[in-house]
């Protein structure tokens, strides 16, 4: 065990910190409702902040034990009872223990944020697990969380920072997340049966305060926290506490051996409710011909009655052996049409995952022409091309067969993200997602959504992965004029889906590929254009309102009474040449020449020296022309 | 009553493996048609290339691997083309059947069953199996399976008949349309072809990324020879004159090439014996030899 010169751990009780999880998970798992008069062992006692909360709520005897004098001295002068030990070996441990319980019951024993400073924590828990088993009694522990994201995304961003305790308190010797514990534990021979973990925003590695992964309203953080968050819920855990119970100790390093997992390239998700048992055959046909066969095939049978089970299972015994020997049938009897590709997902063993629905059509370079595509762009989502083409079934001499009845119509040839904003133009079967996506990002379908939940899917797996484009064509999108997916779901469903896809897009930072800035300013000079385009429209429009006005103004004038009346007062400049005024003199005038000719006309003398006529006339209720 | 079959595929340059992916297949068919009456499969490679494909270890691990069914290999030492290959393959058969079949056709698991049912309609004289991945588009009747003509990729008909219509026109066709031919032969007997939508095989073709056909020259080339000679012998010297023009004014190389051999043909009178004068069987619409239901 490594001692701190620089921290004696000397912390107060609280219900919220791990003291107060600690006693919470005993008192749900043990019987206090009597004073049993049985001993709680704490190993690596301290100063034994649990110690009146055992003795009180938990009803037993408090027993310490730590190589640290002040933290036992501080026992020993509130009543408890008290043993130094320096914890080293198993036996020595073991032996210890036993001679401190003698006689008396053993109840329960916890070791709490000790573990993490043993060299040899496997064998003080293997100490602790003998006796445990011995006195059937309960362990608990627990020990700092490595997995916190303060520390992770400092470290990701190259910052790493050991405190005098903590986290990353400077002694610890081993580092645990959830997973390693309950190896460790399971190697010692104690099975976790409960969890109170503590979990805190922000821990004692929430510095420094002006590291921008830290601050709260950076995009960086808000990325990193929603990619973390859906990885596990260790994120936000300071500390586990965890119950556990003796059990057969499992063998072989408590460690992961890094080694090359032989994994085939392709796990092929194929989603059948068994309705077109003819064309799961075509299906399976066109697997039989594919040119890699380096893949693997889960049927999930959604909801399946017992007819079409042994129909399915009838096309998968149908098959050349060594395609059966690829293909497994896994049934699913709750959820939504997306649970199942939640289902095959997780039992995918290929470094790429596929989904390919029962009624659409792989060409033979189905599989290959993803596995070429890896081989440039590895762990990118795959995508080539399919063609859609509308099929119908058609039933000759009493036998289903499928036949095309328009001819087949490629996708878009490369995968553009900004366009697939808008809606899915990457049917199922042009698709292959990296394994880790799912199964180290965690990354799920949602099943919330009834309806494009692959591309709901495609959209959260491109803007994290990145998508490589092949143009293609490797199968054919099969569209059924009855009986299709559009025709299952009402027009709402499908728009609400698009809205919730679209808002969820929307709601937090993405990662968008290179090369889309250029897309998004060339669409940004694209809608410039049209908006310029739209008011110069507006403008002419308008223009040419107040240019018919300003005509119909002048018409009135040069064709009024008082004007014609008024003639003689003009004959003097024409003969000097001017013209008669004519509303065709006008026409093609610019507004500012119009209003110029009206000004001109309004202020002549001849229609100056006519206002009193006009007057008069408008008093009379005379049309004023 | 206990069926016999020969499949025949005539092959050149063919690699091994796409031998064998077919095979894994063919043996599986064939094992699931026993309960059917099929009691005897015999599978015949005819090998027109240069030089032989297949070794006899070759052959031998084959006929090891898949002792269920007979393999035979027949090297040609010549290219006897398509239609020369199963004529000399199909003068050895015994079988009830004949089952003519691209040697790279997969085909699935129950395609023999869906390829010999139809047969218990005497009135029909062929079977042809759907093409996947890409259907071909020719028209054919929804209720009873009957149309134009056959692709011999995967096509099924009575040895009697392939012998009373004296098999594939080897003298005019060499690579393409003598399925066409064939076909319509097999109609002027009264009998009728259809097409069993529920018998699929798998014939690995692909799309250009345009998602059109990328026929090879050879292809291009025989393709353009046949529609000549397929529409003057059967009697449609108009479209014969129309297409030759066409491709003379408009033709790429191998049109045009074609043209030359046509004349050739003409010259040293070698061109077939026309028939079908009343026009009863043979279909010419839009350049193709049934209706399309839609244009690849």
């Amino acid at each position: 065990m490594i001692t701190n010169p620089f921290n004696e751990y000397k912390n107060e009780y609280a219900f919220d910190n791990v003291y107060g999880h600690l006693i919470e998970i005993l008192k749900r798992n043990l019987d206090t409702s009597t004073q049993s008069g049985a001993v709680h062992l704490d190993i690596g006692c301290g100063y034994g902040a649990i110690a009146e909360h055992i003795t009180g709520e938990v009803g037993r005897i408090y027993v310490g034990i730590d190589a640290n004098k002040s933290g036992l001295k501080s026992l020993k002068d509130r009543g408890f009872e008290t043993h130094e030990h320096f914890l080293e070996s198993q036996e020595g441990a073991l032996s210890f223990f036993e001679r401190v319980i003698g006689d008396r019951k053993l109840g329960s024993i916890s070791m709490l944020d000790t573990l993490e400073h043993l060299p040899n924590g496997l064998s003080i828990l293997k100490a602790i697990a003998t006796l445990a088993s011995k006195h059937r009694a309960m362990v608990a522990i627990s020990v700092p969380n490595i997995q916190h994201r303060d520390i992770g995304f400092k470290l990701a961003l190259g910052s790493i920072a050991y405190t005098d305790a903590g986290l990353l308190d400077h002694t610890h010797v081993m580092m645990y997340d959830y997973d390693h514990l309950d190896r460790v534990l399971r190697h010692a021979g104690l099975r976790i049966c409960d969890q109170n973990h503590v979990r805190v925003n922000h821990s004692d590695q929430f510095f420094p305060r002006d590291h921008p992964v830290l601050q709260s309203a950076t995009t960086i953080r808000a990325f990193l926290k929603y990619i973390r968050a859906g990885v596990n819920d260790q994120d936000q855990i300071n500390q586990f506490v965890v119950a556990a119970l003796p059990c057969e100790p499992i063998t072989g390093p408590t460690f992961e051996t890094v080694h090359d997992v032989d994994r085939p390239f392709l796990s092929i998700v194929t989603r059948t409710q068994g309705k077109r048992i003819h064309t799961l055959v075509e299906y399976f046909t066109c697997l039989a011909g594919q040119v890699c066969r380096d893949f693997e095939v889960f049927v999930v049978g959604h909801r399946l009655s017992l007819e079409r089970q042994i129909a399915i299972e009838q096309v998968i015994e149908d098959l050349p052996l060594w395609l059966k020997d690829k293909t497994k049938l896994i049934r699913v009897d709750h959820g939504n049409r997306t649970h199942p590709l939640n289902v095959g997902f997780a039992q995918a063993n290929g470094r790429y995952i596929a989904i390919h629905d029962d009624d659409d059509i792989p060409m033979g370079h189905w599989v290959d022409s993803f596995r070429k595509l890896a081989i440039d762009n590895d762990g990118a989502l795959l995508r080539c091309v399919s063609s859609l083409q509308n099929v119908e079934t058609v039933s000759i001499r009493g036998r289903d067969g499928v036949r095309s009845i328009g001819k087949a119509a490629p996708y878009p040839s490369e995968f553009d993200f900004i366009q697939h904003l808008s809606g899915n133009y990457s049917p199922n079967n042009t698709l292959a997602f990296p394994r880790g996506v799912f199964h180290h990002l965690n990354m799920r379908f949602d099943e919330s959504l009834t309806t494009t939940e692959d591309w709901d899917y495609i959209m959260r797996v491109a803007s994290v992965v990145g998508v490589a484009s092949s143009p293609e064509i490797t199968g054919t999108y099969q569209w059924w004029e009855t009986g299709n997916s559009r025709a299952m779901h009402t027009d709402n469903e499908w728009t609400l889906n698009m809205a919730w896809i679209q808002e969820k897009l929307d709601s937090r930072p993405i990662l968008i590929p290179a090369g889309t800035v250029r897309k998004i300013l060339s669409l940004w000079e694209r809608a410039e254009h049209v908006n310029f385009l739209r008011s110069e429209i507006d403008r002419n429009r308008n223009e040419a309102v107040d240019q018919q006005n300003l005509l119909r103004e002048i018409d009135d004038i040069i064709n009024s009474t008082s004007w014609k009346l008024s003639a003689p007062m003009r004959w003097p400049k024409r003969m000097l040449g001017a013209r008669s005024s004519r509303l065709t003199d006008y026409l093609g005038l610019s507004v500012q020449q119009l209003q110029e000719t009206r000004r001109r006309l309004l202020s002549s003398r001849s229609w100056r020296a006519t206002r009193p006529m006009r007057a008069v006339a408008r008093l009379f209720k005379v049309p004023p022309n | 009553m206990p069926i016999s079959i020969q499949q025949q595929s005539v092959i050149y340059r063919t690699d091994i493996y796409a031998i064998e992916r077919s095979l894994e297949s063919i043996a599986r068919a064939a094992e699931l048609a026993v309960p059917f009456g099929v009691s005897e499969f015999c599978l015949v490679y005819g090998d027109s290339s240069p030089d032989p494909c297949l070794t006899d270890d070759q052959i031998s691990v084959l006929r090891n691997r898949f002792s269920n069914i007979t393999i035979k290999y027949d090297f040609f030492n010549g290219n006897l083309g398509s239609a020369g290959g199963h004529n000399r393959l199909a003068a050895a058969a015994t079988a009830d059947f004949i089952l003519i079949q691209n040697p790279d056709v997969v085909p699935a698991p129950r395609l023999l069953e869906n390829l010999i049912a139809p047969f218990s309609d005497k009135g029909i004289g062929m079977v042809e199996a759907k093409q996947i991945p890409i259907e071909h588009p020719k028209e054919y009747d929804t209720q009873t399976g009957d149309t134009s003509w056959a692709s011999t990729a995967c096509a099924i008909v009575r040895r009697d008949t392939y012998e009373r219509i004296g098999g594939f026109d080897a003298k005019t066709f060499f690579l393409y349309c003598d399925d066409v031919d064939f076909s319509w032969r097999v109609r002027e007997l009264g009998l009728r072809v259809v097409f069993q939508p529920s018998a699929v095989a798998f014939h690995d073709k692909r799309l250009s990324t345009q998602g059109g056909w990328q026929p090879s020259s050879s292809e291009r080339f025989y393709s353009a020879e046949a529609a000549l000679l397929l529409t003057y012998k059967w009697s449609r010297e108009d479209l014969t004159e129309k297409i030759l023009e066409d491709f003379l004014q408009h033709g790429d190389e191998f049109q045009k090439k074609a043209v030359v051999e046509f004349n050739e043909r003409k010259e040293r009178g070698l061109l077939p014996k026309q028939r079908d004068q009343s026009r009863a069987v043979a279909q010419f619409v839009d350049g193709n030899y049934a209706k399309h239901r839609y244009a690849i």
